[in-house]
């Protein structure tokens, strides 16, 4: 009953175009469904090359990529992959369940955004902020060039190759990766990246020394030099950083934190102490 | 006047960075700030405040969705602009970058988030119709809400701006301006520890403290410290078992 014969085909034209489409993802966004419209707008192409001779057909599965969508921004092209080419399968075949789109879609957000999001924003952000505000700070242009080609370099390679290989396997594969060692690894290897990088910068751009002295009778103590760097230089961004850290965790709100480090600052310059 | 139109003109296409070209990271202070400076004819003051800028703002990214964040992108263009045109000293701007960008976000809050709301719940309808130009304009009416907006904002600031922060300057106490100053330095502490809240936890804990003491201690530059964890990032991805179940066992999030 069923041609298995592709009719309904969706080629590279489609697929550039999602591509292109899926930089505009938060273009329209909405708190309830959040990047739900821009998934949408991306799936257009594909979807009217599919489904563009069915009105109803057409509207199902523009409703369908309607519903509730958030993910890593560089993760997109490839869910707009795979949703694509479950897209084609349902086109070819009548009796493919269509929901089973969106239950892939919304299975994939949860490990894909966390993935992705340690890797973007705990990872090649924080590379790409360490090196280039190094540069920055001493004024030169290498500062923001390399800050964008950290970030951009993996961000591009992502997108492009996510999309061709989301399309190319289909739904098919996915569980497997996504479970599976190679990506336990790879996290883990892009956690510690991350990490030795924030450490990195924790001494160096946390800008916190005492200019306390201390005068008891012939002995001349300066806090900072003599008893603080002693024990650890940078001690005292180190203790800040992880004092934030804890408040965080306590969920105390981080605009109070940021108020209590500035009045901190405050207190300190008028004792003198800073 | 061409100065200003150009700065909010940067400000705005920054701030469209985000829906429009998929985060490119140029909507971050660093970027702003070295072109608002590039613009104002003094590049390097804007690379150098764009990377203080940075530092101060590296935890307010909205990880997932981006409710509540200070709109550092239009702060920032202004500050800089002030800083090059005006001759507000770097110290004063930083401590204004802040409660600028949170009033703009607050701007925001009563423009164009709620249009961008009305836009997708157009679209949805839209959707449902099989109306694929009204989903398309709905889509491209980001660009009111996320460009022409934001250049407004920029603009009048600009307009505006200058004589406030002379008259501020004139009232602040030397105590309390270099003490919120002195503040704002450590302020990169808190964005650190947000950043962290994403990934650390007591058993990676020694890899934070390998970069650590690598710069405190040995006085390595950042590049080093980026280095060196490429490498042990690639031992670990060499070496490790792979793990059986749980991709993220051993983070506390």
């Amino acid at each position: 009953m069923t041609t298995k014969s592709r009719e309904k085909h969706v080629t590279k034209r489609e697929l550039v175009s999602a591509f292109w489409r899926s930089f505009l993802i938060t273009a329209c966004f909405s708190m309830d469904r959040m990047q739900a419209p821009g998934f949408d707008y991306a799936m257009i192409p594909v979807l009217k090359k599919l489904y563009g001779d069915d009105k109803e057909a057409l509207s199902e599965a523009l409703t369908r990529h309607a519903e509730a969508y958030n993910n890593t921004y560089a993760c997109t092209p490839f869910v707009v992959g795979i949703a694509s080419a479950m897209e084609e399968e349902a086109a070819n075949d009548p009796s493919f369940d269509t929901s089973s789109i969106n239950n892939i879609k919304v299975a994939l957000m949860g490990p894909l955004s966390g993935i992705g999001d340690t890797f973007f924003w705990g990872t090649f952000r924080i590379l790409a902020a360490g090196v280039g505000i190094a540069f920055a700070q001493k004024g030169s242009l290498l500062g923001p060039l390399l800050f964008l080609l950290i970030f951009n370099i993996p961000n591009i390679l992502v997108r492009v190759f996510g999309m061709k290989y989301g399309y190319r396997i289909g739904a098919k594969s996915i569980d497997a990766l996504i479970s599976g060692g190679l990506m336990a690894r790879a996290t883990k290897a892009a956690t510690v990246l991350g990490l030795i990088v924030i450490g990195g910068m924790i001494s160096s751009m946390v800008y916190f020394d005492l200019s306390w002295v201390l005068n008891m009778g012939d002995i001349t103590l300066n806090v900072q030099t003599d008893l603080l760097d002693m024990i650890c230089p940078k001690l005292l961004p180190l203790l800040l950083t992880f004092g934030c850290y804890r408040a965080l965790q306590k969920k105390v709100n981080p605009g109070f934190i940021m108020i209590f480090i500035l009045a901190l600052g405050v207190v300190l310059k008028a004792l003198h102490m800073i | 006047m061409i100065q200003i139109f150009l700065i909010a003109l940067i400000a705005a296409i920054c701030r469209s960075d985000r829906p429009f070209f998929g985060m490119m990271m140029f909507h971050r202070p660093l970027i702003v700030s070295t072109l608002v400076g590039l613009v104002c004819g003094d590049l390097k003051t804007g690379i150098i405040f764009g990377a203080q800028m940075e530092l101060l703002s590296m935890g307010l990214v909205g990880i997932g969705s981006a409710s509540g964040m200070p709109e550092i992108t239009l702060g920032t263009a202004l500050c800089t602009a002030f800083i090059c045109r005006n001759g507000v000293s770097s110290e004063l701007a930083l401590t204004m970058a802040l409660p600028i960008s949170s009033f703009a976000a607050y701007l925001g809050y009563l423009t164009w988030t709620p249009l961008g709301h009305i836009l997708a719940e157009r679209a949805k309808k839209a959707a449902k119709a099989a109306d694929i130009r009204v989903m398309e304009i709905c889509q491209w009416g980001g660009f009111l809400t996320t460009f022409i907006l934001p250049f407004f904002v920029v603009f009048f600031g600009l307009l505006l701006g200058a004589p406030v922060f002379e008259y501020l300057l004139s009232i602040i106490p030397s105590w309390l301006a270099e003490g919120i100053s002195d503040g704002s330095w450590m302020l990169p502490a808190l964005g650190f520890a947000l950043l962290m809240r994403l990934t650390f936890s007591w058993k990676m804990a020694p890899y934070l403290f390998i970069g650590f003491i690598a710069s405190a201690f040995f006085q390595l530059s950042n590049v080093g410290i980026a280095m060196i964890g490429v490498v042990i990032a690639a031992l670990i991805f060499a070496n490790e078992k792979t793990a059986i179940g749980g991709v993220r066992d051993d983070n506390e999030i």
